[in-house]
């Protein structure tokens, strides 16, 4: 029976592969969006992992890293927190953002994406060796050496920096908006930062890295506070983010009854900031939804089109196979497995196309940003799940057509 | 039994109080002018359709008044139909044709051979993988003919089988139903609109020929019967 449908969906051969293509490209919406949304997901759970007992701790009360001055007595002090054990500690300095880009190019000084930022950091090297920071992932040329105008860049400033990034090139930074404190690093040295994994229209900030000293001068000369730090980053050995969470509540609550006394700070789990990125999957995620929506009444509509022009031409088929015995049921069935013929017809043209084009996006520049299309296997059965169903709703009512002619009325005037 | 089309006014009595009674094993011609009832009275045979007063009895069961799903059944098993226009299937084979009414059931080896055996019986035993396409017309109803007794049943209810035919190759397809009779034993209800094949079939010990006429039967041939 099966056999006998499937070679039945194809007597005509136009029309049944026009409406397997259509269905297919539908199909093939599910299945690219479907692959690059796992991919974010992968990716934004991985980052979510790797922000597993990290906390950030910021000067209470204000706007941004850059305002935020921590005395540098503050990590002592953070070692002293009661019930929190002990911890790994970093800390660094920025510069008060944006940062302007203004000699050796004359071009534009942007990023890729309105609202991406530029931060100037300093660090001291010894602490992010241990704590297994940007010094510690260089992909290209070397760390900085102190005091001697040195920077290693963030490695997505490759793709995203609208000027020119590589080793030995100069890049001259303004501190300020008016361009009047400019000073000039060499980059000697790229390194992998990740990426929040997000997709590519979420704005995202882009660092260069110096050492501490260097960093206090040229900010000193902008007029700016030195000696100090803007955040100080405390890693636990902890299992879990609720863990995380749960540690940077404490050194929240020891701070507000002054445990850090002059200073108050705001403890954040870097945890906490990527649960809200996960609204942007919302979106995501729904507009994957809609898409799918789309296809079921888009391909639901050309498979039934399709098999109600089959179904009609073919009324005298199903009178003769009604007379020599072939229950409704069985002419319904017939018909469901043709549609469902073409809806699995269309799930491979769709799988196909789609296969090709999540290579093609995740070789170039792809919408999705940095994270790859992951073909899971729940995408590939959420597609064949979407092909049977098609088939069903598509073949339902010419099912219906098919199983109830009446083989004295149609075999009338043969 | 009769079967009336239409409402009211417009009612066309195409079969009026007909009274048959159908032995098994025999060979009946029903003949009769266009439009007197003919295909009706086979329908209603075959279960295809309903009398509309009276009963059609089968075996004592009067199939008139069965439900769908046992009228398929009735039709599966007991009936055979040949159209005038073979009915065959373009994209299935010669063999392929034959099995069609046990698609919905799987298809064993032991239905393959009765299928090649039914396909020696009509003398199409060397074309069972050709193309149904390539056949001529009388080897076309041969193959519909093979369809027909797949199931083995116990009537083949044939309307016009020669009438797509030249005069030859029909009297060969009627040889062909004769045989089903005499060496199957089979119960074969042939309606036609031509006078031979009626002489033939009513000089045959097992035959007998039904006129029929305005939907009522009658006895004798008239005239304009003969006119066509
Ligand atoms: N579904 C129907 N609705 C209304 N009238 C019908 C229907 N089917 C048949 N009739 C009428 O019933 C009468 C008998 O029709 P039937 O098809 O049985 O004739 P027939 O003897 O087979 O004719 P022919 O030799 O042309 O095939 C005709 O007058 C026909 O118009
Ligand atoms: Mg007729």
């Amino acid at each position: 029976m099966l056999k006998f449908s499937i070679k039945n969906a194809f007597r005509k051969k136009g029309t049944a592969i026009l409406a397997s293509v259509g269905v297919g490209f539908g199909l093939m919406l599910v299945f690219v969006i479907g692959a690059f949304t796992a991919g974010v997901n992968a990716q934004f759970q991985d980052n979510l992992t790797r922000s597993i007992g990290i906390v950030e701790v910021l000067e209470k009360d204000v706007e941004g890293r850059a305002n935020s001055h921590l005395p540098l007595n503050l990590p002592n002090k953070l070692s002293d927190t009661p019930n929190v054990g002990n911890f790994i500690i970093s800390h660094n300095i920025e510069t008060q953002a944006p940062i302007y880009f203004t000699s050796n190019y004359s071009g534009p000084s942007k990023l890729q994406n309105i609202g991406d930022t530029l931060t100037l950091k300093g660090l001291n090297q010894s602490l992010d060796q241990n704590w297994g920071g940007p010094t510690t992932k260089l992909l290209q040329g070397r760390s900085f050496t102190i005091g001697n105008n040195e920077a290693i860049v963030d490695n997505r400033l490759l793709d995203a920096a609208q000027f020119p990034i590589s080793i030995g090139v100069n890049i001259t930074i303004s501190l300020d908006p008016g361009g009047i404190n400019t000073t000039t690093l060499t980059i000697v040295g790229i390194y992998e930062e990740e990426d929040i994994g997000a997709p590519d229209f979420v704005p995202r900030e882009y660092y260069i890295y110096t050492d501490i000293q260097t960093l206090w001068n040229y900010l000193y000369l902008a007029g700016e506070e030195t000696n100090v730090y803007s955040s100080i980053d405390l890693r636990f050995n902890v299992e879990t983010t609720e863990e995380t969470e749960n540690f940077a509540d404490i050194i929240n609550e020891y701070s507000d009854v002054g445990g850090y006394s002059p200073t108050f700070i705001t403890a954040v789990a870097l945890a906490t900031f990527f649960k809200s990125i996960e609204e942007t999957f919302a979106i995501f995620n729904a507009f994957a939804g809609i898409i799918g929506i789309i296809t079921v009444i888009a391909g639901g509509m050309a498979i039934i089109v399709t098999q109600l022009m089959s179904v009609t031409a073919r009324m005298k088929e199903f009178a003769i196979l009604k007379s020599t015995g072939w229950k409704n049921r069985h002419i319904f069935l017939n018909v469901i497995y043709e549609s469902l013929t073409l809806g699995l017809l269309g799930a491979a043209i769709g799988m196909g196309i789609g296969g090709i084009l999540i290579i093609i996006l995740g070789s170039g520049a792809s919408p999705f940003g940095g994270a790859s299309a992951i073909v899971t296997l729940e995408g590939v059965i959420e597609v064949l799940a979407y092909a049977l169903g098609l088939g069903v709703v598509g073949g339902l009512y010419p099912g219906i057509k098919a199983s109830r002619v009446r083989p004295v009325v149609v075999l009338k005037g043969e | 039994m009769s079967k009336i089309y239409g409402e009211e006014r417009t009612t066309i009595k195409a079969l009026n109080q007909v009274d048959l009674e159908i032995e098994g094993g025999n060979i009946f011609t029903i003949m009769g002018p266009s439009g007197s009832g003919k295909s009706t009275l086979l329908n209603i045979l075959g279960a295809m359709d309903k009398p509309t007063l009276g009963e059609v009895l089968v075996n004592e069961i009067d199939i008139g008044s069965l439900p769908e799903r046992k009228l398929s059944r009735y039709r599966k098993e007991t009936i055979g139909f040949v159209f005038q226009s073979f009915y065959l299937l373009p994209n299935l084979d010669v063999i392929g044709n034959v099995l069609i009414p046990l698609i919905p059931y799987r298809i064993k080896d032991k239905d393959r051979e009765r299928a090649q055996e039914l396909l020696n019986l009509v003398g199409l035993g060397e074309r069972a993988h050709s193309k149904v396409g390539k056949l001529s017309g009388g080897e076309s109803q041969r193959v519909a003919i093979a369809r027909s007794l797949i199931n083995n049943p116990k009537v083949i209810l044939a309307d016009e089988p020669t009438g797509n035919l030249d005069s030859e190759t029909g009297k060969s397809i009627i040889d062909l139903l004769i045989k089903l009779a005499e060496e199957e034993h089979k119960t074969i209800i042939i309606v036609t609109h031509d006078p031979r094949i009626a002489q033939v079939v009513g000089e045959h010990p097992l035959g007998k020929n039904i006129w029929i006429k305005d939907g009522e039967l009658s006895e004798k041939p008239t005239y304009d019967m003969y006119c066509w």
